[in-house]
């Protein structure tokens, strides 16, 4: 009986072990990055259930009120803050004081317990974000939050992820667009942003800023 | 070893030393008699369970088990993070801002001396105590107790309410046994009734405290710290009353500190720090440097800064001054101190200079 295994077997079996290993690891790294990357992991798009089923579309893309009547620590503080119950109350105590939907905001004020949103925009406790040197630099809610005035429920417009981040950082002259137009939504420039964007980048004295620690501090 | 246990005196130990041969180490006295409180202690510290993984293979499991573990740990990093909520204010407090801190001006009070300090805030929770920079006795700068009274803040032995023998009290049950107490004085315009406080500085406090033994005229308020006697008694020795110290550093040339601690404890601490150092570098036009002789009975920081140190007993500190004093006032000096090196360089500089030194004693020093 001849022999099955010729001298060449070795090197095919130790070669398929190897190639196992690298396949089954190449397979394995492209499915976590799909994983990873789908709006699934990132939650993009994906709209929340809130306690309330608040309406930026209305408020904002309807009524025309500006961000930063709300979202007041966006200039000064690293947070945006939602606002507090007596924000809402503002309005609410003169208008829809008796609709349904309006009730936690009545029960939050009433009882002074606060409303419990969920949280839209999660970034993970090992980055630093800070709101008000963005809005100082020139960068745009929109640019970031997307067009909130079309929102008739609030999701993650984009997927926040590093990469996503360092686009940014490192191109900010694409993103960039004058203090003035900050709140703007569906802001267009007035000249296009291959010259506005460098002038903006000299002008408000925008860094590159990509070293590990401007974020993970 | 277990014959002697519990048997612990003088006699015991010494006779049990004699008859130890070669190195044996031991840490307290129930280690060498190894007692059985002891041995219960140690029980207690390294548990019997450590022991058993002397056993090989029970190790090996372990190792096993915690790899596999902290390598499925790795894996929740692979789910989505989980749902968090943000909590906004009902009615926001005012000049609160989520995410800035908030500055209050306050001070540390330490035996009737108040350190200026601005505290830090994270929404209305205290974080950091510095010196207060708008105040003269800090320009900003904060010693070792008060940077530290921030942990005292969160102290979880700290009473967080009224207690009566250790028990729990409301303040309106304080009230009631308070008020009686005191009705029962009010006959004998309190003559039973003493009053013992910290040192009191604060003037409100103060007019208070003289507004209720206006009521009480028989009554004795009695002040006490465990620090800062010394310094008020000499005070009252030399000037006839209560009075604080200050010194002025920065227009000093010549300092002399006997048992002085000034750069180390003590009111004002801080500043006379900045002082000090402000004369000791030639900085800004500056041509001079002060000159600063320490006599103390413990090294301390103070006396590590001096030019000319001299370390003597508490009991020979007496005689010391004295000799000095004979020797500022204008005679030669004498008695043990006369002779040596730093008693001539001191008086030295007093020829130099002859409004020479400012003595300073204080009985805060370790």
């Amino acid at each position: 009986m001849s022999q099955i295994f010729k001298p060449g077997a070795n090197a095919t079996a130790r070669m398929s072990i190897i190639l196992t290993v690298v396949i089954a690891g190449v397979l394995g790294g492209a499915l976590f990055e799909l994983i990873a990357d789908s709006s699934y992991a990132t939650r993009q798009n994906d709209i929340r259930e809130q306690p309330i089923p608040f309406s930026h579309a209305h408020h904002v893309g309807s009524m025309g009120i500006e961000c930063r009547y709300c979202h007041t620590g966006v200039e000064n503080s690293q947070h945006a803050m939602v606002p507090p119950t007596k924000t809402c109350m503002n309005c609410h105590s003169q208008i829809w004081v008796n609709s349904p939907t309006l009730e936690p905001v009545r029960e939050s004020y009433r009882t002074n317990q606060s409303i419990k949103w969920e949280k839209v925009h999660d970034l993970p406790d090992y980055v630093y974000f800070n709101h008000s040197i963005h809005i100082k630099k020139g960068v745009g809610c929109e640019t970031c939050h997307g067009r909130v005035d079309t929102m008739a429920l609030t999701y993650q417009h984009a997927n926040l992820e590093m990469r996503w981040c360092l686009d940014c950082h490192r191109n900010p002259e694409q993103y960039v667009r004058p203090r003035e137009f900050i709140t703007k939504m569906g802001y267009e420039p007035v000249e296009p942003q291959e010259i506005l964007g460098p002038k903006l980048v000299k002008e408000y004295n925008i860094q590159k800023l990509e070293t590990c620690s401007t974020c993970h501090r | 070893m277990t014959e002697h246990s519990d048997s612990l005196n003088l006699e015991s130990v010494q006779k049990r030393l004699a008859q130890a041969t070669g190195k044996g180490y031991w840490r307290s006295l129930d280690e060498l008699f190894s007692t059985a409180g002891f041995q219960e202690f140690l029980h207690r510290e390294f548990p019997r369970q450590a022991a058993e993984w002397i056993d090989d293979d029970g190790r090996r499991n372990f190792l096993k088990i915690m790899g596999a573990s902290l390598a499925l740990a790795g894996l929740t990093g692979c789910v989505k993070q989980p749902v968090e909520y943000v909590m906004p204010y009902v009615e926001e407090p005012e000049k609160l801002l989520a995410g800035k801190p908030l500055f209050y001006a306050s001070g540390f009070p330490v035996a009737g001396i108040v350190s200026p300090i601005l505290v830090e805030t994270h929404e209305f929770r205290p974080t950091k105590v510095e010196g207060n920079p708008e105040h003269p006795a800090s320009l900003g700068a904060a010693d070792v107790p008060t940077q530290a009274s921030v942990l005292g803040l969160y102290d979880p032995d700290r009473l967080q309410t009224v207690t009566y023998m250790e028990e729990a009290r409301s303040y309106a049950s304080f009230m009631i046994s308070f008020l009686t107490a005191l009705s029962k004085q009010r006959a004998s315009a309190g003559a039973g009734l003493c009053i013992l406080t910290e040192t009191v500085t604060s003037p409100t406090l103060g007019a208070q405290m003289q507004e209720v033994l206006k009521q009480f005229p028989a009554a004795k308020w009695y002040q006490w710290d465990g620090q800062g006697h010394g310094r008020r008694g000499g005070a009252e020795l030399a000037f006839g009353q209560y009075v604080n110290p200050v010194y002025k550093f920065d227009q000093a040339d010549v300092v002399f500190s006997i048992d002085g601690n000034f750069l180390g404890s003590g009111p004002g601490t801080v500043r006379y720090a900045r002082d000090f150092a402000g004369r000791r570098v030639l900085r800004g036009g500056a041509t001079t440097q002060s000159r600063f002789y320490a006599v103390e009975s413990s090294p301390t920081s103070t006396g590590s800064k001096s030019d000319h140190r001299l370390p003597l007993k508490p009991s020979q500190i007496p005689a010391f001054t004295r000799a000095l004093a004979a020797a500022v006032s204008g005679g030669q000096g004498s008695g043990e101190f006369a002779g040596s090196k730093f008693f001539q360089a001191a008086a030295k500089d007093r020829e130099l200079d002859p409004v020479a030194a400012r003595c300073g004693k204080d009985s805060d020093a370790p």
